[in-house]
């Protein structure tokens, strides 16, 4: 059977092969849905996207000449075009094929793939975006699989195009899951601590997206991925930017960097734990920040903190940024402890904190208001 | 931005929280914020602190987020002063539409709804002063009408026993809350009322819209001018009648609906009087219907005679005694083929005023129309009766009763409203008019004297500028306005002079019969020619009498036509009428001659030619003045004949 199918493809021209294949490829995929996996099957498919989808082989094993541009370019637009009209209650179907189509491992079609995600940005194609974001929350936001296509995105598109922001700022709207995945990937892209290369206008889109949407940093934790997946997936926990977002605002001070767009994008972070505080959507126990990740942090911070100190012993210029820096870290610790967004040892955290409380007084204040609150009883407050 | 930590540690957690965010407003607000929402989850049980975020919220004009922090505060600290000092600062932005786009309007309109209205129910049941809890009341309830079946009654209670122990005057504050705010509500069905209640409330608010609406000044007793909405219309009060009636299962609720027809309102009340079969169970809707649209219909007729009054003066009703000999109480009988509406029609008088104001006359006519309505039926007199009681509206009807009843014929029911007012011009004037209209023509005369005594002191006005008393030709009683203004009044007293002396004359003789038709002759000369019939016929008489002596005459008559017929009179062809006048000359004055045609003296031919031309010469004197000195230097041999006209008709 495979052969014979193999064999008509063949007959077929390039892209006509390409729509071909992938209408076979939703065949396979749907029996193989409904029962189990069945790996001559998904080895068929494998060989069948790499002969008439990418044209990456010939007659099975042999190398082939690459796509020129306009092939690539025929390729994405029947690729976009098969999964728009993909219907909508085919949400397994469609991610099981876009799944076969970019496996993590294959490296090579990283590169397509920042391309097919750029087209379905600028020509608002929800569905490939979708998915994209699905297979990102699936391989993980720290992947290099996601890093690679972060990274991608922003090089190619975001900072090249000009005028690409106003297309970017209902990107939240479009595809809120991958919108929350791709700022995930991108804390972790730009996630060392003297890194102060985050581009500025991507800084700007990020603060403008978490101002008018503060829901977006906490979408991956709200959206339940379960009926989106192949029968008997398992949906990865969520991750959520908050961290990562958060250190960008607390560390660029050290930085020698006190841009209000951080100011800015510092109070957007805030408010959004204060929204999700009062989402009843978000499951039990709370887990919108992972303690762990935030304490792990800190001795990076309290060491960068000593030798800036050391380097510029009474410069009262870098003594303001310092404070800068640990009156945001006292916030944000604050507000997410009152809006029970930790989860972990939240007692750790706070330990490894009493370095820094000696020397800024919210921090202090903080310390002592939540190591104390365990042993008293609250008294009921309402908080809008 | 930061505060160095030496100088910090004088404040206290919650001071140097709120003191970084305030450091940093100016520069970094998004900086200054973070600050504030800090504060505010390090310090929930601190009202200080949380104040202090609504202040920063406010200041900075940030409607949504200063909506936050306020709900915030009303939920976990309700009992603060400086709450509530703020919430009186919404609910006082709140009442005045016109601020609708302040700051705190806004805010309030971004607190979820549930808050919103506890915020003001509580504001309301906290205010301890009655009139603000009403204010407060009336506030929530146009915010919240789906509050309205609970509140609307109670403050309805609330409004009424206020009223009760502070005000006589039914205009005054209460009274418009519970009349124009909360009466719209008793529409919502839910609502129910006593029936009891809901007449008072209908007695109430027809009280407080009659006195409002005559009332010269828009005044309301302790109601802030800003706040003066009350529309200066019966549209309200209409509306409060369809909404009460509705209530009370009257069938004629609707019979105001807009666009409100007075007229035809009349009429379907006239319909539904006709098809009643249970006149017991609809009298008292019947009655409020009628007396809510006569009180409109007086409304409009003061307003019009107002409005349309004669040189800003007031207009009295008076009948003119036109057609003399006609049977005041049914001057037409009915012709039997006629209908029974048209015939209501004919037998009553013509009514007209100065200067087209057919306004006033549609009012008045309507008005009567009312009247009879309302005394035509026992049941329905007997319930304005109770009515007119209840509401006093004895004062604001005087004038219009006694006017109808001047319209009736009923001179008797006219006269007792009469002597009942104080002495004036208008008094005497209808006096003098209803005297002669019951042929008590010394009566008359005296009034008219008054009349007279007044008119000569008010401004003359130049001729041309009134029309005559209307003579329209009619065998109907005729009725007319005259403003109290001199020519006119001379005016009026002429002709109500000259159909007393037309009583007199040509019938039997009596002393002074030449005298009388001399003073005749004198006062047909205003508005001439309308009496000229009048003075063939007097020129007739002198021509058959052969002689004619009436000392006054150079003194008074001027008018052209008079003259030249006396002029024929003395002449062969004439008749050789012997004329027996006073010649005014000075020289002939001291020697006490007479004129007379009557002797051989060429001489005395030539001087009675050339005094009549001397006469004729004075034709465009003012007629008024004229006239005025006739009647006051005339004055005893005018009330000597009506004496003796007066004797000559009794007996």
């Amino acid at each position: 059977m495979s052969v014979d199918l193999k064999h008509s493809l063949r007959k077929l021209e390039f892209p006509t092969c390409v729509r071909e294949a992938l209408n076979q490829l939703e065949g396979l995929c749907a029996s193989q849905s409904v029962g189990r996996v069945n790996i001559k099957q998904a080895d068929l498919a494998m060989e069948i996207i790499a002969e008439f989808v990418f044209c990456e082989t010939d007659r099975g094993r042999a190398k082939k000449q690459k796509l020129t541009c306009i092939q690539q370019l025929q390729l994405l637009e029947v690729l976009s075009d098969y999964f728009s009209y993909l219907s909508n209650g085919h949400e397994s179907a469609r991610n099981t094929v876009f799944m076969l189509l970019f496996p993590t491992t294959h490296l090579e079609r990283a590169g397509i793939l920042v391309k097919f995600v750029s087209m379905a940005i600028a020509i608002k194609n929800h569905q490939v975006l979708a998915s994209t974001g699905i297979v990102m929350q699936q391989v993980g936001c720290g992947s290099k699989f996601s890093a690679d296509l972060a990274e991608g995105l922003v090089e190619d598109y975001f900072i090249l195009l000009p005028k690409v922001q106003a297309m970017l700022d209902d990107l939240p709207v479009t595809a809120p899951l991958f919108t929350a995945n791709l700022l995930t990937a991108l804390t972790e892209l730009y996630g060392s601590i003297d890194k102060s290369a985050v581009p500025e206008n991507l800084v700007a889109l990020i603060t403008k997206w978490l101002t008018e949407h503060p829901s977006l940093c906490y979408t991956a934790i709200i959206t339940n991925l379960q009926p989106a997946l192949p029968l008997g997936g398992i949906p990865m926990p969520a991750l959520t930017p908050y961290v990562g977002l958060l250190k960008w605002c607390i560390c660029c001070p050290l930085n020698n960097n006190t841009s209000s767009l951080y100011s800015q994008l510092h109070l957007a972070l805030l408010q959004s734990l204060e929204e999700s505080f009062h989402s009843k959507l978000i499951p039990q126990p709370r887990n919108i920040i992972p303690v762990q990740i935030l304490s792990s942090f800190i001795p990076i911070l309290v060491n960068k903190v000593k030798q800036l100190s050391k380097q510029h012993p009474n410069d009262s210029e870098v003594e303001k940024n310092i404070q800068l820096s640990l009156d945001r870290l006292a916030q944000a610790i604050q507000v997410a402890l009152a809006t029970e967004s930790l989860f972990g040892n939240k007692e750790d955290l706070l330990n490894r904190l009493e370095v820094l409380a000696k020397r800024n007084r919210l921090l202090e204040i903080v310390l002592k208001t939540h190591q104390t609150k365990s042993f008293t009883i609250e008294t009921p407050f309402v908080y809008v | 931005m930061v505060m160095q930590p030496e100088s910090s540690r004088a404040l206290s957690e919650e001071e140097y929280v709120v003191q970084c965010a305030k450091n940093c407003l100016e520069v970094d607000p998004h900086a200054s914020k973070a600050w504030m929402i800090t504060a505010k989850t390090l310090f929930p049980q601190n009202f200080g602190v949380q104040f202090e975020a609504y202040r920063i919220e406010k200041s900075a004009g940030n409607v949504k987020e200063a909506a936050k922090c306020f709900t915030t505060i009303y939920i976990n600290f309700p009992k603060e002063a400086r709450l509530w000092n703020e919430v009186a600062q919404i609910t006082s932005v709140l009442s005045n539409e016109s601020q609708e786009s302040a700051f705190l309007s806004q805010m309030f309109k971004n607190i979820p709804y549930d808050i919103q209205l506890k915020i003001l129910q509580n504001a309301a049941d906290r205010s301890e002063d009655p009139m603000e809890h009403c204010r407060l009341s009336l506030l929530l309830l146009n915010k919240f009408p789906e509050t309205a079946q609970e509140s609307v009654p109670k403050l309805v209670e609330t409004l009424i026993s206020a009223e009760k122990h502070i005000y006589s005057n039914p205009v005054n504050i209460y009274r418009k809350f519970l009349v124009c705010d909360l009466m719209p509500f008793l529409s919502i069905e839910s609502i129910e009322m006593s029936t009891k209640l809901l007449i008072t409330l209908l007695n109430k608010s027809i009280k407080f819209y009659v006195a409002y609406l005559i009332q010269k000044t828009k005044i309301i007793q302790d109601l802030p001018e800003s706040e003066n909405n009350v529309q200066n219309s019966w549209d309200s009060m209409n509306k409060i009648f369809k909404v009460i009636g509705t209530k009370l299962h009257w069938e004629i609720s609707n019979i105001f609906n807009p666009p409100v027809n007075l007229d035809r309102a009349l009429f379907q009340l006239k319909q539904f009087m006709v098809s009643v079969a249970d006149w017991m169970m609809c009298a008292e809707e019947m009655t409020y219907a009628v007396t809510i649209l006569f009180l409109q219909t007086l409304h409009g007729y003061v307003s019009a005679l107002e409005a349309g009054s004669y040189k800003k003066s007031e207009l009295v009703l008076v009948e003119t005694f036109i057609n003399e000999g006609v049977d005041i109480k049914a001057n037409v009988m009915p012709p039997a083929k006629k209908m029974r509406q048209n015939s209501e029609d004919e037998i009553l008088p013509v009514v007209t005023v100065v200067e087209n104001n057919t306004d006033a006359i549609e009012h008045f006519q309507r008005a009567h129309k009312c009247w009879s309505l309302l005394h035509r039926n026992p049941l329905l007199k007997q319930e304005f009766k109770k009515l007119n009681e209840g509401l006093a509206l004895e004062p604001l009807l005087g004038s219009i009763i006694q006017d109808l009843a001047l319209y009736e014929g009923e001179y008797d029911e006219y006269l007792k409203h009469i002597i009942g007012t104080e002495a004036s011009l208008k008094r005497s004037l209808e006096l003098a008019s209803v005297y002669h209209g019951k042929k008590m023509y010394m009566l008359s005369v005296e009034s008219l004297y008054e009349v007279v005594a007044a008119a000569a002191s008010l401004p003359s006005s130049s001729q041309s500028s009134h029309p005559p008393i209307n003579a329209s030709v009619t065998t109907r009683r005729h009725l007319q306005y005259i403003p109290l203004v001199k020519l006119p009044l001379i005016q009026y007293c002429c002709k109500l002079l000259i159909a007393t002396l037309k009583q007199g004359v040509f019938k039997t003789l009596f002393s002074n019969y030449d005298l009388a038709l001399g003073h005749l002759l004198v006062l047909c000369q205003l508005d001439w020619p309308q009496e000229e019939a009048l003075v063939t016929r007097v020129l007739k008489e002198i021509a058959q009498r052969k002689a004619f002596a009436y000392p006054v005459f150079t003194k008074y008559l001027v008018n052209p036509t008079i003259l030249e017929e006396f002029i024929f009179l003395s002449t062969e062809q004439g008749g050789n009428i012997s004329l027996d006048i006073l010649v005014p000359s000075a020289n002939q004055l001291l020697n006490q001659r007479r004129m007379s045609t009557r002797g051989v003296d060429k001489n005395v031919r030539e001087d009675f030619k050339l005094m009549m031309r001397r006469q004729i010469a004075r034709c465009n004197d003012p007629l008024d003045s004229l006239i005025t000195d006739f009647l006051l230097s005339e004055r005893a041999s005018i009330v000597e004949i009506c004496y003796r006209i007066q004797v000559q008709m009794s007996s």
